[in-house]
């Protein structure tokens, strides 16, 4: 279990999350929903250690508390995070960036056995092993990054808009590898996402974020027919009768 | 011919110079203006070695490799660090980085006069001729050269076969991506920045083999490195061989079909012709 706590962050002035409480169950997958702006990529950042959270945040991972240790240092007590932007090496290879996904030594044991698993879910990168990340589509250098975050060998994966740039098809996939993921490899899955209606299709339960508060939270499917989320996130598909 | 040899084996020692300059600067985002005073130090170390105790410099590279990474980790964990945490910016920190170690430049400097006064030094090693490809070299130069390649061998092997060098290649890339694999990227830049003072270290004892050195010319050789550094493409372990050699051959054409006496003009005009031309170095595409 993920249990988060207090989490407050500012940026100077600007204040971007107010003591948000939210919690992860591995071998699920926990969506946060919110527009732009709403402090989801700042929430992740927090959890994972590269932006500092306020006074009296508490992130407990398994019982352990991990809020006051610093990023590297999170990645061993077993959480990894696929940011904003993904955070991929982009001048080294595939292998490379897969490679250095192992660098933490809890992930030594089992590694090439993980590997073959990596490969296995995204056989894409098989192919692309020499390839340099940079010089890849949007969707491979999206399973570059989640194949190095899984070669982490983390209990809970944070991922930042993994459908973000990806087609409608591919979309589809990546959220079906999240369900693979979460299953086999009984991780926790916290997924922020701008695409309510796939998220919501594989979530086990959500959360909804505004203006940096948790305004809403529930069952996945309870969720996918509140009226509140209908409007906000799933506008488009409120068909009138 | 003689003078393309001459200057393949003056380029070999100048890259293992400019491989530790670009580690530092590539790694741990320190322009070190201070590298070539341990390129200085260790041409004392060696020297010191072979005239009191008679230990062969290239065993001397066992004993001053080392503790150049202990003297420039320690000096980048005891006052370059500070200077790395407080900085907010990548722009404050090499302002900030580039004051302090041309402030060094002069410490290190000022200490060193202090100690052998402004003399110049050389010792007698392996200093026979070497018959090779119709031409005869000084063995200690042909010597240097095969060292100095070793070296570079070993630390390519490292950076690219391993995965503690991954990772210092990792951080150099993207600090920020590297901790998000359990780097300890502080850890990582420390090791860096130590390891690139032993690679300079190494080069300074080859160097003095064939050189004749003195307590002043840290400052030069810290512009040739720069020079090679910038002609390779910052961080290009490959680039920075490349363009040692070339510096090695122009400066030993200049010195041999002008004058010896223009070989640091000749320097400095390539240097320019770079920055104006092909900032990015010569084998880069886009910079950073």
């Amino acid at each position: 279990m993920l249990e988060i706590q207090n989490v407050s962050v500012r940026y100077g002035r600007h204040q971007a999350l107010f003591d948000i409480a939210a919690q992860v169950e591995r071998g699920k997958i926990t969506v946060l929903l919110g527009t732009n702006g709403a402090g989801k990529s700042t929430f992740l950042k927090a959890l994972g250690g590269l932006v500092p959270t306020g006074p009296g945040a508490s992130i407990k991972l398994g019982g352990v508390e991990i809020a006051a240790i610093p990023a590297h240092r999170r990645v061993e007590a077993g959480l990894a995070l696929v940011p904003e932007g993904r955070g991929i090496f982009g001048k080294l290879s595939v292998a490379e960036n897969l490679h250095l996904g192992g660098f933490a030594h809890r992930a030594r044991t089992d590694e090439k056995e993980r590997l073959e698993r990596v490969l296995d879910l995204f056989p894409r990168l098989r192919e692309r092993m020499p390839q340099i990340a940079r010089t890849m589509s949007g969707g491979e250098q999206q399973m570059v990054a989640m194949g190095r975050a899984m070669m982490s060998h983390p209990d809970f994966l944070l991922l930042d808009e993994p459908s973000l740039g990806l087609s409608p098809l591919l979309s589809k996939d990546m959220f079906k590898s999240l369900r693979r993921i979460a299953s086999e490899a009984d991780v926790g899955i916290l997924l922020v996402e701008q695409n309510a209606k796939l998220s919501l299709e594989i979530a086990d339960y959500g959360y909804l974020l505004e203006n940096g508060h948790i305004v809403g939270q529930g069952p996945a499917e309870e969720l996918r027919s509140s009226p509140a989320v209908l409007r906000a996130y799933l506008g488009e598909e409120v068909v009138p009768a | 011919m003689t003078i393309l040899v001459t200057g393949i084996l003056l380029g070999g020692t100048y890259a293992l110079i400019a491989l530790g300059l670009t580690l530092q600067y590539g790694v741990a985002r320190i322009m070190n203006l201070s590298n070539g005073e341990t390129l200085v130090a260790a041409c004392f170390s060696a020297w010191l070695l072979f005239t009191t105790t008679g230990i062969n410099p290239l065993w001397g590279l066992l004993i001053i490799a080392p503790l150049g990474f202990v003297a420039n980790g320690a000096i980048y964990l005891g006052l370059l660090r500070p200077l790395v945490r407080r900085a907010t910016s990548q722009g404050m920190l090499e302002v900030d980085s580039i004051l302090a170690t041309f402030g060094l430049l002069f410490l290190f400097e000022g200490l060193m006069h202090l100690g052998f006064g402004g003399a110049y030094f050389n010792y007698q090693f392996l200093a026979v001729p070497f018959k090779f490809l119709g031409g005869s070299y000084a063995l200690n130069r042909i010597t240097a050269f095969g060292a100095a390649a070793a070296i570079a061998l070993a630390l390519y092997l490292f950076l690219y076969k391993t995965r503690m060098g991954t990772a210092v290649r990792a951080v150099a890339v993207d600090p920020e991506a590297a901790r998000l694999v359990a780097i300890d990227v502080g850890l990582i830049a420390a090791f860096a920045f130590g390891l690139g003072g032993a690679i300079t270290a190494c080069g300074g004892v080859l160097l003095s083999t064939f050189y004749t050195f003195n307590a002043s010319m840290g400052a030069v050789f810290t512009m040739k490195a720069l020079i090679i550094v910038i002609m390779g493409g910052v961080g290009d372990v490959r680039g920075a061989v490349i363009a040692a050699l070339i510096l090695g051959v122009m400066e030993t054409l200049v010195a041999s079909l002008i004058d010896p006496g223009l070989t640091l003009a000749a320097t400095y005009g390539l240097f320019v012709l770079i920055l104006l031309f092909r900032p990015q170095g010569l084998f880069g595409g886009a910079a950073g």
